[in-house]
């Protein structure tokens, strides 16, 4: 075995979990070899509970393998998923070596909470058990109504007790702070006092102080609320002091006294309940918490562990505690992660703002199938994104509640009451679970967990198997984690030196890494080295972007086309040639340059990277790879290459067709692999790119290759060319994209019935683009396809032919030339052949197949402009080449556009309409029965039919 | 007086006679073929420009001009001449495109339409207008909604969706397909 950083595997195990499926044994022993590996190579000092958790991680996969995970494999899973991630951020914690007192280690086994603590199923109850066993056992004697409190299973004793040492202080700063609220200088204080609390909640919450970290989550939130001065430093005194003893219980064992009291202020009372329950107090003083009074947790009081919640089902699981100790792992993302991140947020936001309104449909009409279809492609792609993209609490609830709809679909449930209030509540929890993923990626941190999603996914799971939920508390997600904490662990700065930083960084006005410097608190080279973990106040940026009217857009490129002839014609305008000032010249320079400019702006607007599209072939490849099982790698390049955003659309259905064939015809079985000597996981290879002026997608397979002779064979029995054709390997090729065609000797699921490859050639075709085939037997095929930048604006050749002018799109020449009499072949008297190097291939007189007049007689004297259609050549006889040239496509108006042979007219810089040639169809214009359409390479067939056609003039 | 706009391709004609002139009633812009006189509701006017460079489109009808750039737009220009099956003249500095505007199948159609020479605009009342008289002979004169009688003069009322989109689409479609 080869030794890997345990950080890759685990990252491998991390994306494994996520695709894994419920029925894919095979995944769970590749997940099971992995997570061994990982085991080996876990260095010596890592803590028990990181072995611990991938022990039962093993476990549970083997129970998943076998089968005998209980009746909700589903949920055995999500919990394996969940594990992973804590083991993913216990290894990055472990090998980042931060400063074990404000992040412990330990903190790796949270997010055991993350189990859905579905009823009866066995991992869950081993998992309280556990805790129990490995808990602080509370030696203490209880006095009248105090409760134990038991340190949870992944604290370590000797962390705890540091962090108790480091309150002292701690309690003395926060105190200061307060009183300095009232005093000269509020602002810094109030900002200080908050950080301090931030800390404190975060700590807390790693070490399962509950009560402490609630009490600190509701006084930030306090903070918020503005009140008279003195009033609120009492108030925070109150709080501090409550602090101060919570502590002293906690280092005696005991659950420190309820706090509420403390909270209930004027003009945020809380909702008369006597209960001693942080949770409520959370809630009233969240403006989100909405009207649903939060239900009672009594588990909280017990420890952090939910197995109370898993018995009853009735009563919450303060799950929130499991968040924090990932909130502070920062995390560095990728900026393609990040990119695809805010896509992922703007759309799922737009998604749900679409559910609400369907939601809302729903109210007035339940049965409506529309809406529900509506409301499941909402979440389906929301699910389908998020998978993608390992946002595992966005794909649980997604799921969840797909699955309700689906019951909803299929009339096991009706769109009402409480199905409709749970589904309004999960687009509700999704939102946030958003706004938390939105504030995760610009803070550099971990997402987490939003407390109440275990909640709801109970309360849909319970919808779906048609029992009554319970209602979903709405939660609260607290602050992201300011600069100075990050400092502080990652260059385990003491609290007080960071403080004192900060404090004159306010005089100074240096940057805080540079004040820690100058007071030779740090090296510089630890200032560089924390600040090379993207600290929380470098945010990462979202990039904001708005949703524009696609036709405004277009409207607005087609004004900067029309712009740039104008400005191409006041250029060229004999008038203006003729200025001799410098000045006015000068003028007429800038104003192209910002024609230009703006021509380019224009066109960037409407383009999109390709990378979605390419993930979407990604993921087909995983699926076809599973349902042919054929093992397929599917790998990609340049996918950060922009094209028009139509134009992304409108390949999508090509490339299914292409990889779809690939996957089924392309690449062979295993065995046969393996026989002729290939690598046994089959290659598909998409890559994108820029060549000249265009855009080039391209597929690669290694497969077993296009076989000529049976292309060729079929192609004659289908009469698509005669027995006795010389037709060229990409000719032959080409013959695929012809309507019906397919050699699969059967009709698979996926492909075989000849549709496909037909579809291929009109989508890019119809985008002006050109598909061609290499292949090679046995070694594997290659489709390129050639786009031009643009759907609007072309390059084109300027031909001159007569007294009339067209536009031949350069991608589709290949050459020009002057032919002189050898190049030149009659056939049959009245047929011209053009032979180029040896190549022979039919020449049209431009004149003859558009009727112009005036053309030149003599081809020696003109030129032949070789293009290229659907994989055949042919010469275009023209007079003169006139220039080269970027032109802006226009519709030809009413009723012209059925004109097949031209594609589009465009204004030339003399203000003249230009006819824009479609090489593809001009060949047609030879007279032809229509049941003999030359769709390709056929040149018997060709010469025949222009002895139809009368003499070219 | 309702207005010209109620003269469209969708002119009911099942109503009275009576009616029916009553709604062809309106403003209409006059123009010149030959020696005949004809009348485009006002409504569906867009422009009237000057004889300007037409770009030819090869096969296609020989009433179809070709295209024209009108700031920016490409519009195809008809010679009514003719599409009315007359004798092509050439062109004099009183040729002009008029540049009309109608819907056709919900779609908005803008073409040109090549005629000898503009005349004015006319106030039609519904005293002055007939229905178009029966031809015979088998002659499609369904895109005459009417007659107007102006002093001695004789204006064809033309329903120019009628003249132009349905007629000229099959036509055109028939040599695209070729």
């Amino acid at each position: 075995m080869t030794t890997r950083w345990p950080t890759d595997i685990i990252e491998e195990v991390a994306f494994l979990v996520v695709s894994a499926d419920i029925d894919d044994t095979k995944s769970f022993e590749e997940l099971q070899t992995l997570l061994r590996e990982l085991k080996d190579e876990l260095p010596d000092g890592s803590s028990s509970e990181l072995t611990k958790n991938i022990r039962l991680c093993l476990s549970d996969l083997t129970k998943l393998r076998k089968g005998t995970a209980g009746k909700k494999p589903e949920a055995a899973l999500q919990r394996v998923a969940g594990r992973i991630e804590a083991i993913q951020q216990a290894v990055n914690l472990e090998l980042m070596s931060v400063d074990p007192d404000a992040s412990p280690p330990a903190s790796k086994d949270a997010p055991v909470e993350e189990d859905e603590p579905a009823p009866d199923a066995k991992p869950s109850v081993t998992v309280s058990e556990d805790v129990v066993e490995k808990g602080v056992k509370p030696a203490v004697e209880l006095a009248d109504g105090q409760k134990p409190f038991v340190l949870p299973a992944w604290v370590d004793d000797e962390v705890f007790k540091e962090f108790l040492a480091n309150q002292v202080l701690v309690i003395n700063d926060i105190e200061g702070d307060i009183l300095e609220l009232d005093g000269g200088a509020p602002r810094s204080a109030e900002a200080s006092l908050r950080r301090r609390l931030h800390t404190l909640k975060g700590e807390a919450g790693v070490l399962g102080l509950d009560m402490l970290e609630e009490l600190c989550h509701a006084t930030e939130d306090l903070l918020e609320v503005r009140l008279e001065a003195s009033a609120r430093v009492d108030l925070l005194l109150g709080i501090k002091d409550w602090v101060e003893s919570a502590l002293e219980s906690y280092a005696e064992g005991i659950v420190p006294p309820a706090y509420d009291h403390l909270l209930n202020i004027e003009g945020i009372a809380l909702e008369g309940d006597d209960e001693p329950d942080a949770t409520a107090t959370e809630s009233a003083l969240a403006p989100e918490a909405g009207g649903s009074p939060p239900p009672p947790s009594p588990a909280e009081e017990d420890g952090p562990e939910p197995p109370a919640a898993t018995e009853s089902g009735g009563s919450s699981a303060p799950e929130d505690v499991s968040d924090s100790p990932q909130e502070n792992i920062l995390v560095e993302r990728h900026e393609d992660d990040i990119l695809m991140l805010g896509e992922f947020l703007q759309e799922s936001t737009e998604g749900l703002a679409q559910a609400d309104q369907l939601l809302m449909e729903a109210e007035q009409d339940a049965g409506n199938p529309e809406v529900v279809d509506g409301l499941f492609r909402v979440f389906h792609t929301i699910k389908g994104v998020a998978g993608f993209l390992d946002l595992e609490y966005i794909l649980s609830l997604a799921h969840t509640t797909e699955t309700l709809l689906n019951q909803v679909r299929e009339g096991n449930a009706s769109l009402e009451e409480q199905v409709l209030d749970s589904i309004f509540d999960a687009t509700d929890l999704m939102r946030m679970i958003l706004d938390d993923v939105r504030d995760g990626v610009e803070n550099h941190r971990a997402f987490r967990s939003v407390p109440g999603l275990t909640k709801m996914l109970e309360s849909l799971q319970a919808l779906i198997d048609g029992r009554p939920p319970e209602p979903a508390p709405l939660p609260v997600i607290d602050e992201p984690l300011p600069l100075c904490e990050v400092l502080e662990i990652t260059a385990s700065i003491p609290k007080e030196v960071v403080k004192e930083a900060l404090e004159t960084q306010e005089t100074t006005g240096r940057k805080l890494g540079a004040e820690l410097v100058a007071q030779g608190a740090v090296k510089p080279k630890q200032v560089s080295q924390s600040l090379r973990v993207p600290a929380a106040s470098r945010k990462a940026r979202i990039r904001e972007t708005i949703k524009v009217d696609l036709e405004r857009v277009d409207r607005l490129v087609e004004t900067i086309g029309e712009l740039v002839i104008v400005e191409s014609m006041v250029i060229n305008a004999p008038e203006f040639q003729s200025v001799a000032s410098l000045r006015a010249r000068n003028y007429l320079g800038q104003l192209s340059k910002i024609t230009r400019d703006l021509q380019d702006m224009g066109m960037r607007m409407r383009m999109v990277p390709v990378r979605t599209l390419f993930q979407k072939m990604a993921r087909m490849v995983r699926d076809l790879s599973r349902s042919s099982g054929k093992k397929i790698q599917f790998s990609q390049t340049g996918e950060g290459t922009e094209m028009d955003r139509s134009m992304v659309e409108q390949l999508a259905d090509p490339l299914v067709h292409m990889i779809r064939n690939a996957a089924d015809h392309g690449i062979e079985p295993e065995s046969e692999r393996v026989v002729a000597g290939k690598l046994p996981e089959g290659s598909v290879t998409l890559s994108a790119y820029h060549e000249g002026g265009s855009i080039v997608i391209e597929l690669v397979d290694d497969g077993r290759g296009l076989r000529r002779d049976v292309i060729l064979a079929k192609a004659i029995k289908k009469g698509l060319v005669s027995g006795g054709a010389d037709l060229t390997d990409s000719e032959v090729f080409a013959l695929i994209f012809a309507p019906g065609f397919s050699t699969a000797e059967t009709v698979t699921e996926i492909s075989g019935r000849g549709v496909g490859m037909d579809v291929v050639r009109r989508n890019i075709e119809a985008m002006r683009g050109r598909v061609s085939i290499e292949s090679t037997p046995g070694e594997g095929t290659t489709f390129k396809i050639v786009l031009p930048l643009t759907l609007a604006i072309i390059d084109g050749m300027l031909v001159a032919c007569g007294h009339e002018r067209y536009i031949i799109p350069t991608l589709s020449i290949v050459e020009s030339f002057q032919p002189n009499s050898t190049n030149l072949v009659t056939h049959r008297v009245r047929h011209e052949l053009i032979n180029m190097r040896g190549q022979i291939f039919p020449m049209y007189r431009m004149s003859g197949l558009l009727d112009v007049e005036g053309a030149k007689a003599d081809p020696t004297e003109a030129l032949v402009v070789v293009v290229e259609s659907a994989g055949r050549r042919m010469g275009l006889l023209v007079d003169d080449v006139v220039a080269q040239q970027q032109v802006v496509i226009k519709s030809m108006g009413s009723g012209l556009e059925k004109l097949r042979f031209i594609s589009g007219a465009a204004i030339l810089s003399d203000g003249h309409v230009g006819l824009i040639l479609n090489v593809d169809e001009v060949s047609e214009l030879v007279d032809l029965p229509a049941d003999e359409l030359p769709r390709v390479g056929d040149q018997e067939a060709q010469n025949s039919e222009e002895q139809r056609t009368g003499e070219p003039a | 007086m309702e207005n010209a706009n109620g003269a469209g391709g969708n002119t009911d004609l099942s109503g009275g006679s009576s009616e029916l002139i009553e709604r062809l009633a309106g403003k209409y812009m006059t123009f010149k073929l030959s020696n005949e006189e004809y009348g485009l509701e006002i409504l569906k006017v867009r422009e009237i420009i000057g004889l300007m460079d037409i770009t030819r489109v090869p096969r296609t009808a020989p009433f179809i001009r070709g295209v024209i750039n009108l700031r920016g737009k490409v519009h195809p220009v008809v010679d009514l001449r003719l599409k009315f099956e007359m004798d092509e003249a050439e062109p004099t500095d009183q040729t002009v495109i008029i540049v009309v505007q109608f819907s056709s199948d919900d779609a908005d159609i803008t073409t040109g339409i090549m005629v000898d020479e503009v005349m004015e605009v006319l106030d039609i009342p519904p005293t002055q207008i007939e229905l178009p008289p029966s031809f015979g002979g088998g002659s499609d004169t369904g895109f005459i909604l009417g007659v107007g009688k102006v002093e001695d003069r004789v204006i064809f009322l033309l329903d120019i969706g009628r003249v132009l989109s349905a007629e000229q689409n099959m036509e055109l479609g028939k040599v695209g397909a070729v």
